[in-house]
């Protein structure tokens, strides 16, 4: 308990575009300048997936880059957690069934949080990462 | 307002440019389209960069179904004759389709037969790269068509075929290649760049795109023209505004478009704020990768304040979803535009401290003066644009040379184009800072504009006629960008082809170029000097028409949906 109430004071986070359009990923950086300050949560955006706990994934899993997003949630330590945001990386949104995209983000690795929307605003993908954070903790928003 | 066409160019095409044409056909907006022997088109080619100093715009090629292909090269005639952009047309037969190949002429369409020999299976006679440009390399055959024709069993080999690994004697490895991407932290998106390196100097480069292949050009071809909108907007997030924009002149192009005047003030002023947003985003992201955090948290507070703007505008920070075909779907009102003025007035203000923040700083002089050189020839070669052109001292510029409507016409709006020689990525960091003030000014204008007047936004729509061809030319924040529609002529309400040729596309291929001879620390710099957008570089993607079970709601299930989520 103790540990893991510990764990969701400082959870580094990794970025990963598995091939969305960009939108997504402007919005995630949005959220962590002084603006948005994800900071104050503790969280961190880190290079090395070796360093984080949180794998943060946009876009559409295309299939050139789904054993990229395989292998880099492997090389995380555990206890690990994903969150999807937008639309794309929850379900594959338009470009489902594409013949190059793999679908989402859950048909590749296991996902923890659920942020939908073309793009999500910031305030919403942090509240997608506060919730996550909750669950870590073993608490119910 | 619209422009006036020349009536006098068809003629002018027909006696010096392109003799050996077929037909000829005006297309709205000063363009004519040629249709020509396939055989030729490597002889006009030639004709065309030597003789009319004309710049190759796009390489693609529309599947005609049972009659084969049509070879398109969209050339830009505008410094011979004013707005004039020439469309060749050529016929080819599935049975053989290899046409002549305009690569070996001019670099520039090196990644364009790439790329159609990956959707359409067309390999030109010649080329001088045959390799995957979007696909995997083994992937089997063409996308769109199906079909697979021989390849050629060596092509040129890139570094990654005789790379030596890291582990070798010390002895035998004067060379190492490193892969960098896709994932890597230092590049946002997904891709693959070889940089062989001998000590610490890079001495050759490779890049493999299609990490974020997806395809929203058939998307858009099966969505139709109205629907298409929402899928354009989302080839790129950053300059979303720019391919709205694009689309809906080359769709408005397809018919004699009427669009209300105080609509084209609203599209400039949103693709100024877009521009805005843009190179302010590329600062930060290059004042990160130089770890000039410091700049990397001021330009985007700045950018922020921009994002308000667009959101009261629009009602949404990435994706507007305000194009419509024939105008806009929302106006912007006389007491939002007053309101938005004084910020901008404020934040040109603050962006103009920007300019000897950069340009004065020490640190950021010695991480960017002379790193990734580009000299005016090697991008006047090699087709770069926007920016990264104007940075080489080359004055081109799409709302200058090609403008998307009337409104950029310098005497309706005050604006200027933006040019440096210093050749590199100190020289793109200024002309983008410099841009910020030129764009500020741009909307001020639109905005006072706005305040002042009251207007229709919108004018319905006509039947688009078949048979019938737009190009939407724009200058995206990244560049000259280039949206070619041609309409069904069995179906009203679909196009036959989607073409988008986006800005990336031409500078992502000149990255190779840039980093030879550069220090592998300073290989981020550079790539992120191109503003590079692998989303619009791959933009591509084929919706299978079998696609997996649908699954459609009932009304009682909806109605229980809205309960559980407390609507």
């Amino acid at each position: 308990m103790a540990v893991n109430w510990a764990r969701s004071g400082s959870p580094w986070l990794i970025h990963f575009n598995t091939g969305g359009c960009n939108g997504c990923d402007i919005e995630f950086v949005a959220a962590i300048t002084p603006v948005y300050d994800v900071e104050r949560f503790g969280i961190k955006l880190q290079g090395s997936p070796r360093h984080a706990d949180i794998l943060a994934v946009t876009g559409p899993v295309t299939v050139q880059i789904a054993h990229s997003l395989k292998r880099v949630y492997d090389q995380m330590p555990s206890p690990k957690f994903v969150v999807a945001l937008g639309t794309c990386a929850v379900s594959g949104a338009p470009f489902r069934n594409c013949y190059c995209v793999h679908g989402g983000v859950d048909s590749v690795i296991p996902v923890d949080a659920y942020v939908p929307g073309c793009p999500p605003k910031p305030e919403a993908m942090i509240d997608g990462i506060a919730k996550l954070l909750q669950k870590i903790r073993g608490t119910k928003g | 307002m619209k422009f006036k066409s020349d009536p006098t160019l068809v003629d002018f095409v027909r006696t010096e440019v392109a003799p050996e044409g077929l037909s000829f056909k005006p297309l709205h907006e000063n363009r004519v389209a040629v249709r020509i022997k396939a055989e030729d088109a490597d002889k006009l080619a030639e004709r065309f960069i030597s003789k009319f100093k004309a710049r190759l715009i796009h390489e693609t090629a529309v599947d005609l179904e049972g009659e084969g292909f049509d070879m398109i090269y969209i050339y830009d005639f505008s410094k011979v004759r004013e707005r004039l952009v020439v469309v060749l047309e050529a016929q080819i037969s599935k049975d053989d389709p290899s046409p002549p190949s305009v690569a070996k002429i001019t670099w520039q369409a090196s990644w364009a037969e790439r790329e159609i020999h990956d959707l359409l299976g067309i390999s030109p006679k010649g080329t001088p790269d045959p390799r995957k440009q979007f696909l995997p390399y083994e992937w089997p055959n063409a996308a769109e068509s199906g079909t697979a024709p021989p390849r050629p069993d060596k092509g040129p080999s890139g570094p990654q075929e005789k790379w030596i690994p890291l582990g070798i004697m010390p002895n035998d490895a004067y060379a190492t290649l490193i892969p960098i991407g896709p994932y890597h932290p230092g590049v946002i998106e997904g891709q693959t760049v070889y940089v062989k390196v001998e000590g610490e100097t890079v001495v050759s480069a490779d890049i493999k795109t299609g990490f974020h292949h997806r395809g929203i050009q058939k998307l858009i071809e099966r969505r139709g023209y109205h629907k298409g909108v929402f899928a354009a907007e989302r080839v790129c997030g950053i300059c979303s505004a720019a391919h709205g924009l694009t689309y809906v002149t080359a769709c408005e192009n397809l018919y004699e478009a009427e669009v209300p005047d105080r609509a084209l003030y609203i599209r400039t002023l949103l693709l100024e704020l877009n521009r805005v947003h843009s190179h302010l985003l590329w600062i930060g992201v290059v004042a990160d990768v130089i770890g000039w955090k410091t700049g990397f948290h001021l330009s985007w507070g700045l950018r922020e304040r921009v994002m308000d703007i667009i959101e009261s505008i629009t009602g949404n920070r990435v994706n507007y979803g305000i194009w419509r075909i024939g105008g806009m779907s929302r106006d912007v009102s006389k007491e939002l535009a007053e309101r938005a003025l004084p910020t901008v007035k404020a934040l040109k203000a603050e962006m103009a401290q920007l300019l000897p923040a950069v340009a004065a700083h020490s640190v950021v002089k010695s991480r960017l003066v002379g790193v990734g050189p580009l000299s005016y020839a090697d991008a006047f070669d090699g087709g770069a644009v926007g920016p990264v052109a104007r940075a080489s001292n080359w004055k081109i510029d799409v709302r200058a040379d090609n403008p998307p409507h009337a409104m950029y016409d310098p005497k309706v709006i005050s604006w200027e184009v933006i040019t440096d020689d210093d050749c590199d990525t100190f020289g793109r960091t200024l002309v983008r800072v410099k841009e910020l003030l030129v764009s500020s000014d741009i909307i001020v204008q639109c905005l006072e504009h706005l305040a002042r007047t009251t207007g229709e936004v919108r004018i319905e729509p006509k039947v688009i006629p078949v048979n019938s061809e737009g190009i939407g030319l724009n200058e995206a924040p990244r560049g000259e960008l280039v949206h070619y529609v041609r309409a069904s002529e069995f179906n009203m309400n679909l196009p036959q082809a989607y073409r988008i040729r986006t800005p990336s596309y031409r500078n992502n291929a000149l990255i190779p170029k840039m980093l030879v001879g550069s220090n592998l620390a300073d290989v981020p710099v550079v790539m992120g000097s191109t503003d590079q957008c692998l989303a619009c570089t791959d933009r591509f993607e084929v919706i299978r028409e079998s696609g997996g079970p649908s699954h459609s709601m009932s009304w009682a299930e909806l109605v229980a949906l809205g309960k559980r989520r407390g609507v």
